[in-house]
């Protein structure tokens, strides 16, 4: 049984600007998050995902559509469910010659209820750095005290727009356990990234948007299943056998193949070549990872979009 | 109020790191009258004296702890997204812009004690009408604050005030009584209708009893000055001159006020 979800968005556009300079940044876009789900949002830059999170974070109005969030309309309601929501911005908004801990205090006290500054610091590793000034932080160092921002006022909804950008590996590893951990003490988490792994190994949920609309979405799973595994090798001697149920194409040097059956497939193509005595080099096969379907999204849209352009 | 005083703790914090606000903010607007009124001494104080010690003390209060400051203070927030950021959370738009304006506004409120302090020991005067000077400088500090926040809309950061804020340093000045003792009539009283000599007029009949005009005049053997209640009589003018600006300042920084930088 599932409750209300904690953020629904229906039929939301975002428009720029008007008349002849109209631009549409979100395009009639429907998403939900259950309460206590981590969300992803993907996108290539510009597909419009700040534009959407700030919508629902009531920074900005929908031009069309509605959102909910906490069951209020976010812009109207403002007053009662800002206390609980949590926002990660993509850059910065600290001045810069406070310190680390003197800025953190500053934003915790402009919380309902904020968890003790040192605590929070200590959470995302900068306890160490308090007493440096905001301005001498590295880029890794700046955007974890930004994640302390948005969690020390107890968010039951948290809004992370790129929280890695910038984060070393360790840093990075620390900054998803943290998120894991919010996320089992029930928080609800909308994510942006432009990492596929972060997103893979974190999101519930995810949405991939491309030019203002969610062209997939569902849980990692659902979003590979709809694709095709791929198998690359070096072009052979011999012209291939007819592979059932798969598509073969040859790119100069490289045969690449693509199928829904990639263990039958494969096994066809070992088969032949061992009874035609073919040695097969560069032979990669892989499951459909987000990162193939991403590229593969963002390739096919634009490609529509080129062939569009060309016949207008 | 907790989360105001929040944010104008973390300003005077700011405020103390920087040396050169600091300076313009505590020296600035008390070296000028305060020397100017201990070289003028003449056995005591006469009104004139101390009427042009009090506007020297305004024109460096307004224009550089309130104005100036508060223009680069805001400019400089933005810059830093800092208003972007506070946007997101719970503080209220008037939060937001009052937070950083509390050091300006003890400032003033404490260099006024001392500057008024500074004109009983030299000799001059006891207020006549303590309420008008308390209008007065209340009064001026809201107008110079609404004035930084529109000049702010088209301030890109500190360095850019020092050229943002010249009409308004202009327009300052041209209320100030020597130059509008000295112009033609009707352009005098076209001036009067400037923020400063709104403040000015107010200061001088509060503290003086009498309006701006009486004290150019003044001969040596001066008639009596207004007592508390008459100077009540004409302070309409300044009075209603400052809330216009107040009041126009505020309507125009609602529409064009900028809380992020233009990308």
């Amino acid at each position: 049984m599932k409750g209300d979800p904690v953020i629904d968005v229906v039929g939301m556009s975002r428009r720029y600007g008007s008349g002849k300079e109209a631009f549409d940044a979100v395009r009639n876009l429907d998403l939900s998050v259950q309460e206590g789900e981590l969300f992803g949002l993907l996108g290539t830059n510009g597909a419009g995902k700040t534009s959407t999170l700030e919508v629902i974070q009531g920074l900005s109005r929908a031009s069309a559509g509605t959102v909910r969030v906490l069951g209020r309309d976010p812009v109207r309601n403002r007053k009662q469910i800002r206390p609980s929501l949590g926002i990660m911005l993509q850059k910065g908004g600290l001045p810069q010659d406070l310190t680390a801990r003197e800025s953190l205090a500053m934003w915790a006290g402009t919380c309902s209820n904020p968890l003790p500054v040192d605590e929070v610091l200590e959470r995302v590793d900068m306890r160490d750095r308090g007493d440096t000034r905001v301005k001498f932080l590295s880029g890794g160092e700046a955007r974890r005290l930004d994640l302390a921002c948005a969690i020390v006022g107890r968010p039951l909804v948290l809004f992370l727009d790129e929280p890695t950008t910038g984060l070393d590996p360790e840093s990075r590893r620390n900054t998803w356990q943290l998120i894991a951990d919010l996320k089992a003490s029930g928080v609800t988490i909308m994510l942006t990234t432009h990492y596929l792994d972060e997103a893979e190994s974190l999101c519930d949920q995810l949405a991939i948007m491309h030019r203002g609309s969610v062209v997939r979405s569902g849980t990692v799973a659902d979003v590979v299943a709809d694709h095709p595994a791929q198998i690359k090798l070096h072009r052979p001697g011999l012209p291939l056998p007819a592979l059932a149920g798969a598509e073969v194409r040859v790119e100069n040097d490289l045969v690449l193949i693509t199928t829904r059956t990639v263990q039958e497939t494969l096994t066809e193509l070992l088969l032949w070549a061992q009874h035609n005595d073919v040695l097969l080099t560069g032979l990669d096969a892989r499951a459909a990872s987000l990162e193939t379907v991403f590229l593969s999204i963002a390739d096919q849209f634009d490609h529509h979009a080129t062939l569009e352009g060309a016949s207008a | 109020m907790n989360r105001i005083a929040t944010l104008s703790r973390s300003e005077f914090t700011l405020l103390g790191r920087n040396r050169l606000l600091l300076f313009n903010a505590i020296v600035l607007p008390l070296i000028f009258p305060v020397g100017m009124l201990y070289l003028s001494r003449d056995g005591g104080l006469s009104d004139k004296s101390v009427s042009a010690g009090l506007e020297v003390f305004a024109l460096f209060l307004l224009v550089f702890v309130v104005f100036y400051n508060l223009l680069s203070v805001y400019a400089t927030r933005r810059d830093e997204l800092v208003l972007k950021r506070l946007r997101t959370g719970e503080c209220s738009d008037a939060e937001i812009l009052a937070g950083p304006a509390v050091p300006s506004w003890v400032l003033t409120a404490l260099l006024t004690v001392v500057i008024g302090i500074a004109v009983m020991v030299l000799g001059g005067s006891a207020p006549v009408n303590p309420v008008l000077v308390l209008v007065a400088v209340i009064g001026g500090a809201a107008l110079f604050t609404a004035l930084a926040l529109i000049t702010s809309a088209v301030t890109r950061n500190a360095e850019a005030a020092q050229i943002t804020c010249m009409p308004i340093l202009i327009l300052a000045t041209a209320g100030m009584s020597s130059i509008r003792n000295v112009v033609p009539d009707n352009i005098a009283r076209i001036l009067d209708f400037t923020p400063l000599a709104a403040v000015v007029d107010l200061l001088n009949l509060g503290w003086l009893g009498r309006t701006t005009g009486e004290l150019a005049d003044l001969g040596d053997a001066p008639g009596a000055a207004a007592g508390f209640v008459d100077t009540f009589g004409s302070a309409g003018q300044p009075l209603l001159v400052m809330l216009a600006w107040i009041v126009g300042s505020v309507l125009i920084a609602n529409v064009h006020f900028r809380w992020e930088p233009r990308s």
